[in-house]
């Protein structure tokens, strides 16, 4: 078994755990519904954040 | 010390002495007040439905002497005069007793929403009350001091008075001109409410439909922080943990059952139709409870004392 070892790939995994807490503890499916995709979008935000300040450390110089 | 010093530092005593009073000293103590609250007859299932199809309930009260009224109409409360109805109810109460008392009624949501006024005066008699929403937000807690017999009669501000007046009187018109009479959004668009008493002991409750969808909630603030009111979506009987739940039986369509699962169940409500905001708040609700629900598990799990 590999584990992520990439930002991207910690930052899915991560999201995917997540996802199933709001599952096994949202008490309707619209709320699970509601929770993962704002889960995504909150992921994807972070992934973008950590890109930019990746960029602005290497360019920095 | 000169005269306006010593002015200041009597004023100061007295003012600290008064603080520092006990409360029936000082005024009103809670320990006086009659605590009615939910029992009288007004929150009776029969004297809401009677009001929904008549506009008016009535319920009386020997213990005290107290005949509480609700009316849409003026004249079912004895006001005189030319009165607009449209926008307001009417909540009257006939004291009959000499004793002076403070009476605290809590009047269910199904006549009127949960309003909050101070030193609201009876527009024909000199008794002033206050007006509160209860924690569960089922009740408007209205609390009033009577100094003898007194027939008082307080308005009730409709909330979004003309929107709901305005859709009864066309489903009036509709219902007049072409004896078709179209499903009535809810109690003119308001929460109605599971009987208190009527899911205890895991029992089931049948709230009838008419087919356009049904959008009901249970109060699970004792899940999250106390305090206020948190309204959630009643999930489906197919497992989940939440006290309450909803399910159907075959054969039956017009008629949805909700189910409790525990022994102290919480406050459900309901309202035919869907309700988009309430569900959205619904959702909001829900997702922001799951931090406690972990918290629950984990500490159900190896017994850790997790403060809410």
């Amino acid at each position: 078994m590999t584990y992520p070892t990439t930002f991207r790939g910690v930052l899915v995994v991560l999201t995917l755990l997540v996802a199933v807490v709001i599952v096994v503890y949202a008490s309707t499916l619209a709320a699970a519904g509601v929770g993962i995709v704002l889960a995504a979008v909150a992921a994807y935000l972070l992934y973008i954040a950590g890109y930019r300040i990746d960029s602005y450390l290497k360019n920095r110089a | 010390m000169t005269r306006t010093h010593t002015a200041a530092v009597v004023l100061t005593v007295l003012l600290v002495a008064g603080l520092l009073a006990p409360p029936a000293v000082r005024g009103q103590s809670t320990a006086d007040v009659v605590t009615i609250d939910a029992d009288h007859g007004l929150t009776d299932r029969d004297a809401i439905e009677g009001y929904e199809d008549d506009g008016i309930a009535t319920a009386t009260r020997t213990v005290p002497d107290v005949r509480l009224t609700v009316a849409e109409d003026h004249e079912d409360v004895d006001l005189g005069g030319f009165r607009l109805d449209a926008d307001k109810r009417y909540l009257r109460i006939q004291y009959n007793e000499s004793l002076t008392k403070t009476l605290r009624i809590y009047v269910p949501a199904e006549y009127f929403y949960p309003i909050t006024a101070e030193d609201d005066t009876a527009v024909n008699a000199d008794v002033t009350a206050d007006f509160a929403p209860t924690a569960s937000g089922r009740y408007t807690s209205m609390t009033v001091r009577f100094e003898g017999q007194t027939d008082a009669v307080w308005t009730i501000p409709k909330a979004a008075s003309f929107v709901f007046w305005g859709r009864a009187k066309s489903r009036e018109v509709v219902a007049n001109t072409t004896g078709y009479r179209p499903p009535q959004i809810g109690a003119n668009g308001t929460w109605a409410y599971v009987p208190d008493g009527a899911l205890d002991g895991e029992a089931s409750y049948p709230i009838n439909t008419t087919g356009e969808g049904l959008t009901m909630q249970y109060d699970s603030a004792g899940e999250g922080p106390a305090g206020e009111p948190t309204w959630v979506s009643v999930p489906d009987c197919d497992g989940g943990s939440a006290p309450v739940c909803q399910y159907t039986k075959a054969g039956v369509d017009d008629q949805v059952f909700v189910l409790s699962k525990t022994d102290d169940p919480p406050p459900v409500r309901w309202q035919r139709g869907k309700n988009l905001r309430a569900s959205g708040s619904s959702i909001i609700n829900d997702l922001g409870l799951i931090p406690d629900r972990i918290k629950e598990d984990l500490s159900g799990i190896f017994g850790w004392e997790v403060g809410k």
